[in-house]
């Protein structure tokens, strides 16, 4: 049976382990013929879109392979607004709006709000959430 | 359909416990049924006499005194981890009511969607 799953991503890359075994886990199901609804980050979980994250050469880049992930199956990543600006993450549009210099919000992303989520959850057969 | 918010952090610890308060609120919006239990330390976010000045953060009651409005009268927490804490039914608010831990299973069950914060 294929199930759909909404994947809901609260910890911060590097801080801990969380928003990469969400990463494995969503390769995984869509590996097994499941789908992905979508993917909302929430609280820390913004994080995992900024682009400017810069790890060292043999460290991996999760926001990088998060964009790769939604290439490859044009999934649907959505940031929470809220979350997002109070933590410094924020796309062109955001950054004109507030009069920030400089957006790092990584392409593949959206920024959305909770509603988006909830929708997710509704349509969803399944919700899951990342992050301690 | 009927959400169930499983919150177990106190107020000011960590922000997920007022932004986790922000989406049970998000989803009342959306005209879906919601309840929160509030486990464990989470009890004390329904304390009624919390003032978060001394911490210069925006005091949390204002939402949790907002969840009747969004028509969330689903509120609860476990008379155990009340008591285990010492506190005093007279501290907690009014809306907010004592369930078994057999009633929390059946809540759970009954529930469309889970979600622990």
């Amino acid at each position: 049976m294929s199930l759909c799953f909404a994947i809901l991503v609260t910890g911060q890359p590097y801080s801990d382990q969380s928003s990469k075994t969400a990463l494995q886990f969503c390769k995984a199901i869509i590996e097994r013929q499941h789908s992905i609804y979508r993917i909302f980050f929430f609280n820390d979980g913004v994080h995992c879109a900024n682009s400017f994250i810069t790890p060292p050469q043999d460290e991996q880049a999760i926001p990088k392979q998060w964009q790769a992930l939604q290439k490859e199956h044009d999934l649907d990543l959505v940031i929470c607004v809220s979350s997002a600006l109070r933590r410094g993450v924020i796309d062109q549009k955001e950054a004109q709006r507030y009069d920030v210099t400089g957006h790092n919000m990584a392409e593949g992303f959206n920024i959305g709000g909770l509603g988006q989520w909830v929708d997710a959850c509704i349509n969803a057969d399944r919700v899951i959430r990342f992050g301690s | 359909m009927h959400f169930l918010y499983l919150f177990s952090r106190q107020a000011y610890g960590h922000s997920l416990a007022r932004e986790a308060l922000d989406m049970a609120l998000a989803t009342a919006a959306f005209d879906q049924k919601v309840s929160i239990v509030f486990l464990e330390d989470a009890i004390y976010q329904l304390l009624n006499a919390t003032d978060a000045q001394s911490v210069e953060t925006k005091p949390h009651i204002g939402v949790i005194n907002a969840l009747p409005l969004y028509d969330i009268e689903n509120i609860y927490y476990l008379d155990d981890d009340r008591q285990s804490r010492a506190i005093s039914e007279s501290n907690l608010l009014v809306h907010a009511r004592a369930i078994s831990r057999p009633a929390l299973q059946q809540l759970i069950a009954a529930a469309d969607r889970v979600q622990s914060f």
